[in-house]
Formats: structure tokens, sequence, C-alpha cells
């Protein structure tokens, strides 16, 4: 696609009609999708509540300062819980109730939309980078580079991740140094909390993108214009680079859209088992986890969390489909 | 097709290897605390927890030690083959806990096994054909639902509200159907289905709602190929239509799927088991993660791996009878 406009952009130089005829015809393919997924309205709730999310992440001190005068790690120990460390429910002030320390749970909701988001974006970055780099470079190369990438996929998705990324996860988060990869002198030191978070969920889901994408790049290499791109004395890296990724990237874009509520879901786990985030760190899936013993006295410690878990995958989710039913007119809904 | 079962095989055994490799990195290299630090108590003396190094095997260097793990795997150990080792924590042997606990998680995973096909078919089968149907929409609403769910939060509101708010269901826990001389047939068969249904719902609900979606999806798409038309053309009731030839096609895929998650599952529902406490193979594995009780992770991670690459095989195989348009050479 990126390939015919480029194309027709160099040989309609002296026509500049045609030109710009041409132009109009590529900006409707974009046009065509946004009015397919316009008029997705589950998709545009979707977008909305994202929206609205990545607002009160963002400005969540706002509402600490404004609004509730409660800080997130504040414990309200006296007012929050009963003699025993029961802890109270909702107030005029404290909207969600409290958690087991007293904390404000209303707050630590919004904080926790941080993780949430922070996991959603930057781990599945990471994934598709590294997805992207091994796919493209397996597909274009083939040979042994092709056999070694795809050996290890293979490896990879043999592997019992979910145990794994919980050992990895308990190992490098038992103690505040974190743990040492590698030998002495170019030692990578891994810190626990979320960043180590971020690292297994990356590591975790590169094998299905690279797969993927393997798969397409393969198909493409053969075509007309990557003959007449290496016909016109290109090098290999600007094949990859200029001519094959733009011709993935809708794929690329819809899958990544897919795999976000996943990984979402995997750092809530990861953190529900007590082995994601670091005490204190607000995060969904460790506030259930502190729900587990007091649950059936204070109920909205669980209810809370998770109801703003369920709606934020529930949303990517959304998101998701809408891209995939926009971009693919087979799978209408 | 033998030639191909026994390169599989022993790409079976490479990946095995493998994984006992990466996990004995990541849970012996990487660690900072001594294993026999944990076991020896509070204020230990240095010549005890030299002992306990001493019993336990961890005097010698990595290598070593992975080594005669290696040995003990291929050759068996004092516990019989193949050998596991033994648990750091209470010295029994690891075979034999990861054998008695994979009753509670074959219960688990057989049941949502059950479940979620009964689900997630017909939803998927009455969405495609009655597409844009309210059946279709409520379908596609559950299965929204179910893929976006976290499974514990699910676990715990139906905890919260079937057990202790309406005392409708059994707690959390397992009770074996078989858990005393007198005391099996209906009753105890009663009380191992009433401790399981809500873990079964519960996790059968995601997959359910993934069976669903693929199911209507290619099923849609099986139903405009040319074939489909042949079959119509020559005056095949529509039902026959739909379940001989549709089906056959729409349904391969999830065959591979299928076996798939089952064996993911048997390796270890982790999350459903801690959720509802369920003493099965990913609590074992989760237990062991936590006390840094290497053997324990090191048994369960291989048994997983092993449930993994031995349906990848298995879906293969079943996937060249299913679709005659497979060879494998």
């Amino acid at each position: 696609m990126a390939q015919v406009a480029a194309g027709t952009t160099v040989g309609a130089g002296g026509v500049p009609g045609e030109g710009a005829q041409r132009e109009v015809e590529g900006r409707s393919l974009a046009q065509v999708f946004w009015r397919r997924f316009r008029r997705d309205r589950f998709a545009i709730a979707g977008v909305t509540f994202i929206v609205l999310l990545i607002l009160i992440a963002v400005f969540a001190g706002l509402f600490v300062t404004f609004l509730t005068h409660h800080p997130p790690d504040a414990q309200y120990l006296d007012i929050g819980t009963t003699s025993s460390g029961i802890p109270l429910g909702a107030s005029s002030t404290f909207w969600f109730g409290h958690d087991q320390l007293g904390r404000d749970l209303f707050v630590r909701v919004l904080y926790g939309s941080r993780t949430s988001l922070l996991v959603a974006f930057v781990a599945t970055g990471i994934s598709v980078a590294i997805g992207i780099i091994l796919g493209v470079v397996a597909g274009f190369y083939r040979g042994w580079v092709d056999v070694m990438i795809s050996r290890a996929i293979d490896v990879m998705l043999s592997l019992p991740l979910l145990l794994l990324a919980i050992g990895l996860s308990a190992v490098c988060g038992a103690s505040a140094k974190g743990c040492a990869i590698g030998p002495r002198p170019i030692q990578l030191h891994i810190q626990p909390g979320l960043p180590l978070v971020i690292g297994i969920i990356a590591f975790a889901n590169w094998p299905y993108i690279a797969r993927l994408i393997r798969g397409q790049v393969l198909s493409l290499r053969e075509k007309e214009f990557v003959e007449a791109a290496y016909a016109s004395g290109a090098t290999n890296g600007r094949i990859m680079l200029r001519e094959i990724l733009p011709n993935i990237a809708m794929p690329i874009i819809v899958y990544s859209s897919l795999i976000i509520p996943g990984n979402i879901l995997f750092e809530a786990a990861l953190s529900y088992l007590g082995v994601g985030v670091q005490p204190t760190t607000p995060s969904w899936g460790a506030m259930i986890s502190d729900a587990t013993g007091l649950y059936q006295y204070a109920p909205w410690m669980m209810i809370y969390p998770g109801l703003f878990l369920f709606l934020t995958t529930l949303a990517f989710n959304l998101v998701g489909d809408g891209l995939r039913d926009a971009l693919d007119p087979r799978t209408g809904r | 097709m033998i030639r191909y079962i026994i390169r599989r095989t022993l790409w079976i055994f490479l990946v095995l290897v493998i994984v006992t490799g990466l996990t004995f990195v990541i849970f012996y290299v990487l660690p900072v605390a001594n294993p026999a630090l944990l076991i020896a108590g509070r204020n230990p003396t240095p010549a005890l927890v030299h002992q306990i190094e001493v019993n336990l095997g961890l005097n010698h260097p990595a290598w070593y030690q992975y080594l005669t793990y290696m040995k003990h795997l291929v050759l068996g150990d004092q516990y019989g083959w193949p050998g596991f080792g033994f648990s750091y924590t209470n010295l029994v042997s690891v075979k034999s806990q990861m054998y008695s606990r994979l009753s509670v998680t074959l219960s688990l995973t057989v049941g949502a096994a059950v479940l979620w096909l009964l689900m997630g078919i017909p939803i998927g089968i009455v969405s495609a054909l009655r597409r844009r149907s309210w059946a279709d929409r409520a379908g596609m609403l559950f299965a929204l639902f179910g893929v976006s769910v976290p499974i514990f939060w699910l676990g715990l509101l139906m905890l919260y509200f079937f057990w202790f708010k309406l005392g409708i269901a059994c707690s959390s826990g397992y009770a074996p159907i078989f858990n005393s001389p007198g005391n099996f047939g209906p009753y105890g068969l009663a009380s191992w289905a009433c401790h399981l249904a809500m873990p079964w719902a519960a996790l059968a609900v995601g997959y359910a709602a993934f069976y669903a979606r693929m199911v209507r999806g290619n099923l849609l798409e099986t139903m405009n190929e040319d074939y489909i038309r042949t079959a119509r053309a020559k005056g095949l009731p529509e039902r026959r239509v739909v379940f001989k030839h549709g089906l056959r096609g729409a349904l391969t895929p999830v065959v591979t799927m299928f076996g798939m998650d089952v064996a993911f599952l048997l390796g270890g529902a982790v999350i459903t088991e801690v959720t509802f406490n369920l003493p099965g193979i990913g609590l074992l594995a989760y237990q062991g993660i936590l006390n840094e009780n290497l053997p324990i992770i090191q048994g369960t991670v291989l048994l997983a791996a092993f449930f993994i690459v031995f349906a990848n095989l298995l879906v293969d195989i079943v996937y060249a009878y299913l679709d005659p348009r497979v060879r494998y050479t």
C-alpha cells in the first residue's frame, strides 16, 4: 500500500493534477477505515472509557488535592478500621470504603489505573518491538537465522510461561537488591517491582507476535515490489524498513490491540498471586489479593478494584475487536 | 508418518532438557537467598546450615547439582523412576506429592473442559447460523464478558454471593470422592462435585467465551465455501449441510486449541487453584515457588512442560486424520 503511494508520487511528479487525485484516493482508505470504526458504537464506547481512564491516571493527584484530600498511602487506621482490624465501608469522605490498613480505597483504585495502563502500553510495546525485529529478520533472511529464531519460538511456546513468570518475579522480588543475570563483568541487575513485571510480560508475549510476522514476511518478500526495490539497488535494511514494514503495519496494530487486555490481566494475576508489583504500589490485582482473607466482611475491597479491572479489559477488548472488524470487512459483527 | 513421530519425540526430549536447564538457571543461579537458611529456622548456627546444605546436596557447584538432577531423572533415584528428588520443606518425595495432587487438577480441568465445550460450541454455532439475531447478540455479549473478566475476581465474587451470602454453594477447598473408607458413593461424589462446581464455572467462562467466538468466526467463513454451496445444490437438508459439512471444517481448529488448553491446565491451573484453595499441581507449584523449594518447582515445571509438548504432538497427529489435506513427512 505504502509502496504504491510512494511509486505514484515519483511517477506523477510532472503531472500535479494526477498526483493530487491519487493522494485523495490514498487518504480515502483511511477514511473508509475511520468511517467503519466510527459506526461501531461498542468500539467508540471502549475508546471513550480508555481516554477517561488515561485522564484519571494522569490527574490522579488532582483528585487527591481537590476532592478527597487522602493520599494513596495514608493510613486511617483509627477512623477506617474497627478495633478488631476489620476495615469500614463507604462513607461520605471515603467513597469506596477503606482497605485493611485503613487507606482510602477510592484513591488507591484511581492510582491503580496507572499500573494497568503502563503495563498495557509499555509491555505490549516492548513485546511487539521484539516480535517485529525477530519476525522480520527470520522471515526475510530465512536459512539458518530463520531456523534459530523459529526453534526459539517453538521452545518458548512449549514452556509453562505462567509458572516461569511467577518464579522469575518471586526470586527477583524476594530481596530488595533484586537479582543478577549474566556473568560477572556484564551483569544485568533486575530490580523487583513494576519494571520486572513489564519485562516478564513482554518476554512472555514476543513469540506469538514474531511467529505471526514471520509468516507475513515470508510471503511478502516474494512480491514484485520487493523485487523492484532490489533491482533499484535498495539494501536489505532499506527493504525491511521501507518496503516490508509498512505492509505489515495494519496486522501489527490489530494484533497489538488484541493482546493488550491479556497483558493487563497478566499483571493483575501476578500481583494477585503476590509476585507482581511491590507493596504500597497501587495495583488492582494486588488490591484483590489483599481482599482474599477479608472479602466476607469487606467485599468492597475486591468489588471495586475488580470492577475497574474488568471494565478496562472490556474496553480494550471492544477497541481491539473494532479495529479488527474495521480493517477486515469479512469479520462483521 | 512414523519418521515424523520419531523426530517429534526427539524434539520433545530436547525441549524438556532445555526446560530443566532454564528452570535451574532461574531458581538456582538467580536467587540471593540460600534455601538452607529458609529451612534452618530463626538464628541458625553456621554448622546447622552447613549440615542442611550437605543433606540437600547444596554444597556442590551448580553444574554438579544439575547433572545429578538429570541423572536421577533419567535413571531414577531412591523413590524409583523418574527421580524427581524430595521436597526441601517436608522431605517427602516430589513424585508422590505430584501424583496425589494430580487427581485434583484432573478433576478441575476435565469438569471445566466439559462445561466450556458444552457452552462455547453451541453458542458459537447458533451465533453463526442466526447472525444478527437476539441469540447472536446475547451469545457475543456473554463472550465479551468471558474474555474480559479476571478469573480470580469472578471466583471471589462467586464465593461471596453463592457461598457466603446465599449459602447455596459449597465453600472453597477440595473434597475427594473417596475421602474415607465408609464415605464414598453418592455422598462423596456429591460433595466432590459441590466443591468443584464454582471452580469449574469460573474456569470455564473464559474458555467458553473464546471457543464461542472462534466457532462463530470459523463457521461463518466455512458456510461461504464452495463445497457448502455444492452440498446445498445437491439437495441435502440444511441440518445435514451444517452438521456434516460445515462443522467439520469449522471445528477442526477447535480440536487443536482444545488439546493445548487442556494440556496447559493439567500442568496446573494456578490462579483458579489459588482462588478456590484447591490443592492441585498449580497450588503445589505456587507454594514451591514462594518457598524456593527447588525440587518441587523443577518437578512441576517439568510436568507442565511435558503436558504441553506431548499435547502438541498428539494434536498434530489428530489433525492429520481430521484434515486429509495435511500430510507430514
